[in-house]
C-alpha cells in the first residue's frame, strides 16, 4: 500500500504535537463558511482514546519481540552464512 | 602486518549527510529492496539501529548478558557507533560496563560479524551488524529485506523521539492502517529492516520453510483488510481497531519463535471472521471515546498456548462490543 506523502506528513505533524480536543464545527449563520473550523472525527477519536490507550501495555502493541532470553550454546555458523561474511 | 580487510573504523554522518539520505529516500518508491539501493539501505538501517541502542526502544538490550556474572547488561551501559569495514557501513554495539557479553537470543549470533564480535573463548566483545550482509543472509532463506519509506520518514528521519516509548508510533500505525502495509510486505516474502525490532524479532532466525504458511496467512489478512475498507476513503478510528489487532497478531506470527503458532492462528481466524461480519462500518461517522480493554486480553490470549477457538471468538466478540459501545455519533 502506498501512502501519499501529504497524508503522511499531515498526520505526522499532528501526532508530533500533543493530542488536542476538537469541538464540533460552530454553526454561525452569518459566518464565512470557508473560514469555519472543520470537525475531524478521527482527530477527536485519537484525543479521546489516548488515556485508555496508554493503559494498554506496550508489549501488546505493535513492534514487540515476544520471546524471552534463553541461554544458547555457541554454534558454528553454517557454511552459507559464513560465506556471506567472507564477501 | 595488519590485514586491512579485518579492520573497521568508526565513522559519523554529519547532519547534511543524513539530510541527503532523507532526500534520496524521498524520491524512491514506498518499498525499496536493499538490493536495489544497497548503499542507501545500509546507511538508513544502520542509523535506525544506532539511534535505538540504549534507549527504551532498544529491543536487543534485554538479550545481552554479562558473560562473567550472568546478569543482564544495563540498558544504559549500551552504546552504538557507526562503522565502516571493507566499504560497508554497519553498527558496533557494546556495553561500557561489560567487556564480555553473551547474546541470549537463539539466532542473533548469525547476524553479528564473527571476525570482530568474539573473544577467543566465544563470548562477545560487542555486536557488529552490517545490514547489507544481513540482507544477503535473509536472502539465503528467500526473504527480501526492504526499506519502507513512510516508516523510515516517521522514525529515523525526525518523526518520533527514540527516547520515548513507542506509543506515538503505534498511534500512527493505528491511524494509517499499517497492518495492511505489513501484510503486503510479508505476503510478498519481504521484511522491513529499519531498527532493532526488525533485527531481533523478525530477521534473526528467518527460515524459508516457515514462510510458506506465513505468506498464506499474510495474503489472507491483506485480502480481508482490503475488502473491508474498499469503499472507505478515510476509515474511522473505531473501524481501524480490528485491523490493527490483526496486524499485531500477524507481527507475532512473523517472529521465528511463534512461526505457525496454533493459538495465534485461532485468534487470527476469529478476528478475520469478525471483520467480515462488518459490525463496525468504516464509513459510519463516529467518534470513539475509549480504546477497548479487551484488546489486551486478545493479545495476551494469542500468546497463550492453551487458547482454543471458542475462547478466541468470545474475546473478539467482546472487543467489538466494547468498540460499538464506545462509539458516539460525530
Amino acid at each position: 500500500m502506498k501512502l501519499k506523502p501529504s497524508f503522511i506528513l499531515t498526520n505526522a505533524l499532528i501526532l508530533a504535537g500533543s493530542f488536542f480536543q476538537n469541538a464540533p464545527a460552530a454553526v454561525a449563520q452569518n459566518a464565512d463558511i470557508s473560514k469555519a473550523p472543520t470537525f475531524d472525527p478521527n482527530r477527536a477519536s485519537l484525543a479521546s482514546i489516548e488515556s485508555t490507550w496508554l493503559k494498554i501495555p506496550n508489549s501488546c502493541k505493535a513492534k514487540g519481540f515476544n520471546a524471552e532470553p534463553v541461554a544458547i550454546e555457541h554454534a558454528a555458523l553454517s557454511s552459507a552464512v559464513a560465506a556471506v561474511y567472507l564477501t | 602486518m595488519v590485514n586491512d580487510s579485518l579492520n573497521y573504523r568508526p565513522i559519523t554522518f554529519p547532519t547534511e549527510a543524513i539530510e541527503s539520505f532523507r532526500r534520496e529516500l524521498s524520491v524512491l518508491d514506498e518499498v525499496t529492496p536493499f538490493a536495489s539501493a544497497p548503499e542507501l539501505a545500509e546507511r538508513i538501517a544502520s542509523l535506525g539501529i544506532a539511534r535505538e541502542v540504549g534507549t527504551v526502544n532498544d529491543e536487543l538490550a534485554r538479550f545481552l548478558f554479562d558473560a562473567d556474572c550472568g546478569e543482564p547488561v544495563l540498558r544504559e551501559s549500551l552504546h552504538a557507533e557507526l562503522v565502516e569495514w571493507n566499504g560497508r557501513i554497519g553498527v558496533h554495539i557494546w556495553s561500557s560496563a561489560s567487556p564480555r557479553l553473551e547474546a541470549r537470543a537463539r539466532w542473533l549470533p548469525e547476524l553479528t560479524h564473527p571476525a570482530f564480535s568474539t573473544h577467543p573463548d566465544g563470548t562477545l566483545r560487542g555486536l557488529f551488524v552490517f545490514p547489507a550482509l544481513i540482507a544477503k543472509i535473509a536472502a539465503l532463506e528467500g526473504v527480501e529485506l526492504v526499506l519502507v519509506k513512510s516508516w523510515a520518514m516517521n522514525s529515523i528521519f525526525g518523526g518520533f523521539d527514540p527516547a520515548k516509548a513507542y506509543y506515538q508510533t503505534n498511534f500512527w500505525e493505528l491511524e494509517n492502517n499499517d497492518s495492511l502495509a505489513f501484510a503486503d510486505l510479508v505476503r510478498h516474502g519481504r521484511l522491513a529492516f529499519l531498527g532493532t525490532h526488525d533485527l531481533i524479532a523478525h530477521i534473526a532466525g528467518v527460515r524459508r520453510g516457515d514462510w510458506v504458511l506465513l505468506r498464506e496467512q499474510a495474503a489472507t489478512v491483506h485480502r480481508a483488510i482490503r475488502t473491508y475498507f474498499e469503499s472507505a476513503s478515510r476509515p474511522t478510528i473505531a473501524s481501524l481497531i480490528l485491523p490493527y489487532t490483526i496486524g499485531v497478531v500477524l507481527d507475532d506470527l512473523a517472529q521465528p519463535p511463534t512461526y505457525g503458532s496454533v493459538s495465534h492462528g485461532f485468534m487470527l481466524e476469529a478476528l478475520l471472521e469478525e471483520l467480515a461480519r462488518g459490525r463496525i462500518p468504516p464509513n459510519l461517522p463516529t467518534v470513539l471515546t475509549r480504546f477497548p480493554p479487551a484488546f489486551q486480553a486478545i493479545i495476551d490470549a494469542s500468546r497463550t498456548a492453551s487458547l482454543d477457538a471458542e475462547t478466541a471468538r468470545r474475546l473478539v466478540t467482546e472487543m467489538v462490543n466494547e468498540i460499538r459501545t464506545a462509539m458516539v455519533a460525530a
